[in-house]
């Protein structure tokens, strides 16, 4: 009896280094590049005042403090939230749109073309294609401005006008990154057993129906997927402005992710920065802890 | 009289169908080929004469076809060097990556050992935090190890890969424990059955792990423009933005059909990556 639990202690301690083995290259390369760095802004890099030459000196609440003198603070989390309330809902519910229609499309032949047309934007390098797209915008030769003269409108200063630039990045954001959202709703829409919809054809519901009482409920899990991750890309939006409009004109559609590239990287206010990072981090920190605390109210998983 | 009724309604039905199908597909069309529309465009213009390049209204279909513009571009810009390092680099963590993701994922899906639980919580947390709010602890660590202006600062951090860990967990998971029982009783070691027995059951899900890395990586900016100074070791997404250089020097033409030709190894990656997208996402049962 002695002999067999101190086999089996044996065995669990083995089964325990083996696992801590196989984890171990992952946890490593994890927690030196993610893990410390987050702990060490959080807990000393927001309080302190630093640079490359200048070592770490704490300093309290001094960089909190500072947030309220930054006049361009205010500006840059406002941008940040106006794009998070614009471009979020066109990912969530735009691709909701188009899953929905190209999953009720019955040619398998079109339904792959279809998936493989809404996804390649978000292949293409958007270094390269917002190139292309800044051209689009151009305000003299532009293709959007040739489009609004046909049209009868005013020429339009899609990226050097404050009250257009916003749009004009939501605009590029919708057709670059809609198609992430439409994969993962047309993945959950094909993954919902035809039984389902049979029996609901049977009882004689019509589409609409069988959507709104079937297909969207069995979809939740994938829409709450959908929306954690949308919202937490949104406030981590950094190339789009970055490309577009360097944050501009002046620092009017400049994100929080500028800011911080700003302020750290080309003003060297590491100490600063870091107390950017910490709000960005603690913003989106809520707003998961939220979306997980009430999915029970609205996302139903299946149980099997 | 009433199975003539009922035959009708059916017909009825198979032609309001087909009506239904015609609607959608023509909406779903016209809609797929806006998306399309800036590709076309800065195809098209790609292939003017350059002092033509701005000329309205805007060509979306080749009118002429000067292949000498793509010519120009690669002899005047270094695409090659910028290929190659960003090749090397979304390779290598490609490669090395997604072996220490399977690892990750096998132990937490199929191996009982202590803290299973917070280790999953501590790797899956790296999909919620945005890279931005701890840049600067990057930097300073990368510092600290004397990366900066290396490839290894742009490989390193990615070896990790926590979107990763969590599909083909969740993929490795629906693997019935019967199939590793089996092995084990065979006498195939821990590793073995890692190797033998439960990767080969996951190949798409890990083919869409490392397609999606590939595409992330390959289009990573704000870590090389942190990081990288000396442009000899500028990837292609940093190499682009000095393309936008040659607007002075003249031509939009020459500009486009540099960036025609960036798009040319995500499309092929793409190309052979998108059949098992839909396959393995699937697999992994996507539930949060």
């Amino acid at each position: 009896m002695n002999k067999k639990t101190k086999s089996k202690r044996h065995r669990v301690f083995r089964e325990n280094v083996t696992a801590y083995l196989f984890l171990s290259p992952t946890l490593i390369f994890y927690t030196v590049f993610t893990g410390i760095p987050l702990l060490m802004t959080i807990f000393i890099l927001s309080f302190s005042d630093f640079s490359l030459l200048k070592p770490i000196e704490f300093i309290g609440l001094t960089n909190f403090r500072q947030l309220f003198d930054d006049p361009d603070f205010r500006t840059v989390m406002l941008n940040t939230l106006k794009f998070v309330l614009i471009i979020a809902p066109v990912h969530i519910i735009g691709g909701l749109i188009l899953a929905i229609a190209v999953n009720s499309i019955k040619s398998r032949f079109f339904q792959g073309v279809y998936r493989i047309l809404f996804y390649f934007p978000l292949v293409v390098t958007t270094s390269a294609i917002v190139i292309v797209w800044g051209y689009l915008y151009d305000y003299e030769f532009g293709v959007f401005n040739w489009l609004c003269g046909a049209l009868g409108m005013n020429r339009i200063n899609w990226l050097g006008d404050s009250k257009w630039s916003l749009l004009a990045i939501a605009i590029f954001s919708a057709w670059k990154f809609i198609g992430n959202a439409f994969l993962y709703y047309f993945i959950g829409l094909q993954n919902i057993p035809d039984v389902y919809m049979e029996a609901a054809k049977v009882d004689g519901a019509t589409k609409w129906q069988s959507l709104i009482k079937i297909q969207i409920p069995m979809l939740t899990p994938t829409i709450f997927f959908v929306v954690v991750t949308t919202l937490i890309n949104c406030f981590q939006m950094f190339d789009e402005t970055y490309f577009l409009t360097k944050g501009g004109p002046g620092v009017s559609s400049q994100t929080v992710a500028m800011h911080i590239y700003r302020k750290g990287f080309q003003e060297y206010h590491f100490g600063y920065a870091s107390t950017l990072g910490l709000i960005l981090f603690v913003i989106v920190l809520i707003i998961t802890i939220f979306m997980f605390k009430y999915q029970n109210r609205w996302v139903t998983y299946d149980t099997e | 009289m009433e199975h003539k009724n009922k035959k009708r309604l059916f017909l009825n039905y198979r032609k309001n169908e087909k009506k239904f199908q015609f609607i959608l597909n023509i909406i779903l069309i016209s809609f797929g080929i806006l998306f399309l529309m800036p590709f076309f465009w800065a195809f098209a213009t790609s292939l003017r004469l350059p002092k033509d390049s701005f000329d309205l209204p805007p060509s979306f279909f080749p009118t002429e076809w000067r292949w000498g513009n793509y010519k120009h571009i690669f002899k005047s810009f270094d695409f090659l060097q910028f290929f190659w390092n960003s090749t090397k680099i979304s390779f290598l963590i490609v490669g090395v990556g997604t072996v220490f993701t399977t690892m990750a994922a096998f132990a937490i899906a199929k191996l009982n050992f202590k803290g299973k639980n917070f280790i999953f919580l501590y790797i899956i947390s790296g999909l919620l935090i945005p890279f931005q709010s701890y840049a600067i602890a990057q930097f300073l660590v990368m510092n600290k190890l004397s990366l900066i202006d290396t490839h290894l600062a742009l490989i390193l951090p990615y070896l990790a890969n926590p979107f990763g860990v969590f599909l083909i967990t969740q993929n490795m998971k629906g693997i019935p424990d019967s199939y590793i029982d089996a092995a084990i009783i065979d006498g195939c070691s821990t590793f073995r059955v890692y190797w033998n027995v439960v990767i080969p059951m996951c190949i798409p899900t890990i083919i869409v792990v490392c397609f999606m890395k590939f595409i992330e990586q390959w289009n990573n900016f704000f870590a090389p423009l942190i990081y990288i100074n000396s442009e000899k070791k500028y990837t292609l997404t940093m190499g682009m933005q000095s393309l936008k250089g040659f607007r002075s020097a003249g031509s939009l033409a020459y500009i486009l059909a540099g960036v025609m030709i960036s798009l040319i190894v995500p499309t092929l990656v793409y190309g052979f990556g998108q059949k098992f997208l839909t396959k393995g996402i699937s697999l992994s049962g996507l539930k949060s």
